[in-house]
């Protein structure tokens, strides 16, 4: 840093002080007993030395040092104040200014300072003998200049072991002893044990205090002194011991060994929980395969959260009932009309909502936590069947239930295996062995997780037989839509092939479990599109509460488009026909009450709920619209088994139970009711 | 945030090169030309470092050590002295007052800053 920029407030100051000097020295003639007015020349003259020296006037500074040595002496009465001290003094000022001003001729300034000087030596020695010219200025006494220096270094490494205790008042003396570790941490390989034994009970504590020691084993190249350093300020105030060793102790060896230990358990305690998860999280009787895909393959992503997942399955439950409990709170609050009350039922309210969005969140996944295990089962099929693959990923942050994320895997497997066998197989009869395309998609729409695995390349063939057991859905009874678009008529697999008849089944079980739909598409223009719709079984479904006699049933209400109101007129005029105009177009609708097959007789005026389903409108009538309802869906436990239409339950603020309504499910067995085309949308 | 640094000195030059350096080097910089200017204008300020001279005219650097140490807000933060005088009774008298650091004129710029690193760590 250049000290140009500063020189002239030096140049500046240093005048004015040599005035003030001049006038001092010159009133002190007058009154050469005025204690003040010497303590003034003295302050003056050690300004201009600190001065100096600061801006590079090593002279200046070590000439003035001399005459403030004097006037400490005349301070302290050593040394009495008489004509010939202020006279030479006079001159010594006048001197500094000829300095300051750099114009006259340096011998002749030399010749001057030495005679000056001379003279205020001779008045210091011939005093007092015991006091030396005090420090030389060309050589700063500064023990920091080695340290930032970089302090003098040995090329061979030593070892230290260093005792630091600071004195309780450490602290008070604005000392940091962090600094300071870090510091000697910088010098080279520092282990540090702290040492607690002075630390007292919490209730004799000084907060202010500093109760804590270290044992450091410094292993560096830099010297003693640079370690003696670090500790410049602390020095005095503190407990040092620098002893330089050949070996680690032993009683160093032993704590440090022991902490290490400790440390290293807790490390593989953690390595533990976290690997041990994988095996928890498959359900027991899971397939062991599953079991092995789940497991992270190198690509850092893994079926991996901290919960055993018949752990959060009880938090659901759990959190279902809180919510039909303070359900229940907010109707009585309401029904009370207690002012306490409805505010204590708002938070529980506002609460159990937050409470309840979080453990949703516990136990989705996103969906790619299981890329990486599909595109090394892409790459694995595409190496069996000499082809190449490049795997494109989209929507990876879509959340999924990890439960059912991991009862996709097989099903997903066994999709993208026809798939790149059907590339092969493609590849093959054309003679170009390009790279094929294959892109792997998710989304989440209207309360369902749309999987999609899509080629340019491939084609739905009639004659591959590697498709069969794909089409072969549509003729099972695969309980949802199974639209294949191109290929609709086409043949069933051939009798005898048991191997597809087992692949289909399982694909078609595994669907099932998921309450999902399969969709296959293929076109010359887009090539094959395989579309896995999945309920996301888990979150919490936004309803409409509709009634039928005293039955409460939910609509999902992201199905749900508008009400319209069934009169006994409209449905005279409709003939039986169920169907009934809606702006302008017809639509068919189903009649939950027989569906369900609830005896009693409608009311006058019922309630159409009309329905998107598969692009498809289709009216629901129902009693009674109750309203919005959110709600955490209930398993359908097994003892009740299968029910057709129904999703699941949920359970409301009375105790009462409502039944979710499973739309697709409902309409596709309703299906030979209506006639589709009539609802087109 | 900018830390922030006092200065107490009575040379206005010393105070000016002080400023630069601090304020070059990203501090907060108020400065005074007196021990008992320092205590209000601490006050005021709220420094994280105090940086003062020993000899100065009313108030001197150990009675200003004194003044700031005996104030709760002032208790623990470092107060570097700049001293001239090499002289180990007097920064023996302005350790005893509760200095942190000292530092002997002449020094180099880059010597303050290290020395202010040491004595005021980095904030975690």
């Amino acid at each position: 840093m250049s000290k140009k920029k500063y020189l002239e407030s030096f140049f500046e100051e240093s005048s004015e002080l040599l005035q003030r000097l001049e006038t001092s020295l010159l009133d002190l003639k007058q009154q050469p007993d005025n204690p003040e007015l010497i303590n003034t020349v003295f302050r003056i003259l050690h300004t201009i030395k600190g001065t100096g020296a600061m801006f590079g006037f090593e002279r200046l500074a070590s000439f003035a040092h001399n005459i403030e040595a004097v006037f400490d002496q005349v301070r302290k009465n050593c040394i009495n104040l008489n004509d010939d001290l202020l006279q030479i003094s006079l001159d010594a000022c006048d001197f500094m200014s000829l300095v300051i001003a750099d114009k006259s001729d340096p011998a002749e300034l030399s010749d001057r300072e030495e005679r000056l000087s001379i003279a205020f030596v001779g008045l210091l020695t011939g005093k007092i003998l015991t006091e030396k010219a005090g420090p030389s200025y060309s050589e700063p006494e500064n023990l920091l200049v080695k340290n930032s220096d970089g302090a003098e270094t040995h090329n061979k490494s030593r070892l230290w072991l260093i005792r630091f205790a600071p004195s309780p008042g450490f602290y008070r003396t604005g000392n940091d002893p962090i600094a300071i570790l870090t510091e000697l941490d910088g010098l080279g390989k520092a282990d540090m044990l702290v040492d607690l034994s002075k630390l007292p009970d919490l209730s004799e504590m000084i907060p202010t205090d500093c109760y804590l020691a270290w044992d450091i084993l410094l292993d560096t190249t830099v010297s003693r002194n640079a370690i003696h350093d670090v500790f410049i300020f602390a020095e005095g105030s503190c407990e040092l011991k620098v002893l330089e060793v050949d070996e680690p102790p032993e009683w160093f060896k032993e704590k440090s060994a022991s902490i290490s230990q400790t440390a290293s358990v807790a490390q593989k305690k953690v390595k533990t929980e976290n690997s041990g998860l994988v095996m928890e999280n498959t359900r027991p009787g899971a397939d062991i395969q599953l079991n092995n895909v789940v497991a992270p393959a190198g690509h850092g992503s893994c079926i991996d959260t901290s919960v055993d997942t018949i752990k959060v399955d009880k938090l659901i439950g759990l959190l279902g009932e809180l919510v039909a409990i303070q359900a229940r709170l907010s109707q009585v609050a309401e029904l009370r009309a207690d002012t306490e009350l409805t505010t204590i039922s708002r938070e529980l309210e506002a609460l159990t909502g937050e409470l309840r969005e979080n453990t949703l969140k516990i136990s989705m996944l996103p969906i790619s936590s299981v890329f990486g295990m599909l595109e090394e089962r892409v790459h694995a099929l595409a190496g069996n069947n000499g082809c190449t693959v490049q795997v494109r990923f989209n929507g990876g942050d879509t959340e999924f239930d990890k439960g059912a994320l991991e009862k996709l895997l097989q099903p997903l497997f066994q999709l993208l295996e026809c798939v790149v066998d059907n590339i092969g197989r493609l590849q093959k009869k054309s003679g170009q062995p390009a790279m094929a395309g294959l892109d792997i998609g998710a989304w989440q729409a209207s309360g369902f997780l749309y999987v999609r695995i899509g080629s340019e390349i491939a084609r739905f063939e009639d004659s591959d037989t590697g498709m069969c057991w794909l089409q072969d859905m549509k003729l099972q009874n695969v309980p949802n839509f199974v639209n294949f678009d191109s290929a609709s008529e086409s043949q069933t697999a051939d009798a005898g092939q048991d191997l597809f008849k087992t692949r289909t089944q399982k694909f078609k079980n595994a669907i099932i479990d998921l309450r999902g739909s399969v969709s296959v598409v293929s076109s010359a223009a887009r090539g094959l599109e395989i579309t896995l719709k999945l309920p996301l079984n888990l979150a919490i479904i936004a309803g409409l509460m509709v009634k039928i006699e005293d039955g409460l049933f939910l609509i999902p209400l992201a199905l749900v488009e508008e009400c319209i109101e069934l009169t006994r007129e409209l449905r005279e005029r409709a003939c039986q026909r169920n169907l009934v105009m809606v702006r302008g177009s017809l639509v068919p609708y189903l009649n939950l009450r027989e569906s369900f097959g609830i005896s009693g007789c409608p009311p006058d005026i019922q309630q159409i709920v009309i329905t998107v389903v598969e692009n498809y409108r289709i009216g629901m009538v129902v009693d009674q619209v109750v309203g919005e309802y959110q709600t955490v869906i209930k398993k359908w436990g097994s003892f009740c088994g299968d029910v057709p239409g129904i999703a699941g339950a949920t359970i409301l603020g009375d105790g009462a139970v409502a039944l979710i309504i499973d739309l697709p499910k409902l309409i596709n067995e309703e299906r030979h009711k209506f006639d589709v085309n009539g609802g087109e949308y | 945030m900018a830390r922030k640094v006092l200065i107490a000195d009575d040379s206005s030059s010393i105070r000016v090169m002080l400023r630069r350096v601090l304020i070059d080097a990203g501090y907060e910089v108020a400065d005074v030309a007196d021990g008992s200017l320092a205590v209000g204008e601490a006050e005021q300020f709220c420094p994280e470092l105090v940086i003062t001279d020993l000899n100065m005219p009313n108030m001197d650097g150990v009675e200003l050590i004194k003044a700031l140490r005996s104030k709760a807000s002032f208790r623990f933060i470092p107060i570097l002295v700049l001293s001239t005088e090499g002289q180990q009774e007097k920064i023996q008298l302005g350790r005893a007052a509760g200095a942190t650091g000292w530092l002997i004129k002449p020094f180099q710029p880059e010597k303050l800053l290290a020395v202010i690193r040491k004595i005021l760590p980095d904030r975690i």
